[in-house]
């Protein structure tokens, strides 16, 4: 079975001064992340947070691990909205298995919330070693 | 929540205003902070000359900037809280800099109705190109949630 190569993470804590931090940092001044009368008029129960937050916090933890190595892709799908104060916890799933000495690595993840372990995000990313050609 | 609107389905294709916007190497920094990105300081030079490869949702940001989600929910015609970010991606096609002027490019590439589920996707497909060289292309899925009956 193959065994995780990368180190799980747990995330920064998204409460609402991260959200605002985010919103003028990113330009994403959606109010459903910010104002929670506006969250609610949109249905939700509260304040939810920027999925884009956690893909920056996923990338980050993703071009840590895989220093040296060039990303070629990388993608996202926020499985369920993420209340405001959601903290995640990142791990590498299902490791493809890869050839030896492969100049290719494609990294599956999945985020969930650390507190009920409902899955939040799940996506993959492509790195290719500098100097080999890809093969995508 | 929204009515679903039929006229939806007649948008793909339809395309954003193509805007241009500068790698401010300030908002790179800014970035690198925010992600508590301050070591090692051999990094950080690294990050401005292949901006991609460190903040790899950066392009987001010029979207952002720009009012691009405003600009969808306008031609939905619906307010801007009910479009929910469901999917995002970036494909790495060559290396941006500080300082390099980007434009930008977006269409609505596809657009699906899930009736059972009162539900309509958004696909929009951004080129982000350096002179003529496509540098990312990037997807993001935008989800509304409709009321039951529709027109």
């Amino acid at each position: 079975m193959e065994t995780s190569r990368l180190e799980p993470a747990l995330l920064r804590d998204m409460h609402q001064d991260e959200l605002r931090a985010y919103a003028e940092l990113s330009g994403d001044s959606n109010l459903i992340h910010l104002n929670r009368a506006q969250a609610t008029l949109a249905g939700h129960p509260d304040v939810i947070c920027h999925g884009m937050l956690s893909m920056t916090d996923i990338g980050s933890w993703l071009t840590r691990a895989m220093t040296g190595w060039q990303l070629e892709a990388f993608s996202c799908r926020f499985v369920a909205p993420m209340s405001v104060g959601t903290r995640l916890s990142i791990a590498e799933v299902c490791p493809e298995e890869d050839e030896m000495n492969s100049c290719e690595i494609t990294i599956n993840f999945s985020a969930k919330d650390n507190k009920s372990g409902d899955v939040k995000v799940i996506g993959r990313a492509y790195f290719r070693w500098p100097g080999a050609s890809s093969s995508r | 929540m929204v009515r679903f609107n039929k006229v939806w389905k007649t948008l793909e294709g339809y395309e954003f205003v193509s805007f241009q916007a500068r790698i401010e190497r300030d908002r790179v920094v800014r970035y690198l902070d925010f992600l508590e990105q301050k070591e090692p300081a051999t990094l950080r030079p690294h990050a401005c000359e292949d901006v991609g490869a460190m903040l790899p949702t950066f392009t987001f940001t010029l979207e952002m900037d720009a009012g691009v989600v405003a600009d969808l929910a306008e031609v939905l015609a619906i307010p801007a809280h009910y479009l929910l970010h469901g999917e995002q991606s970036f494909v790495y096609k060559a290396p941006f800099r500080c300082g390099d002027l980007v434009t930008v490019e977006s269409y609505i590439r596809d657009v699906t109705w899930k009736p059972d589920k009162h539900v309509c996707f958004f696909g929009k497909e951004t080129h982000f190109l350096i002179g003529e060289l496509l540098a990312v292309k990037s997807r993001s899925v935008y989800a509304v949630k409709t009321l039951k009956e529709h027109v």
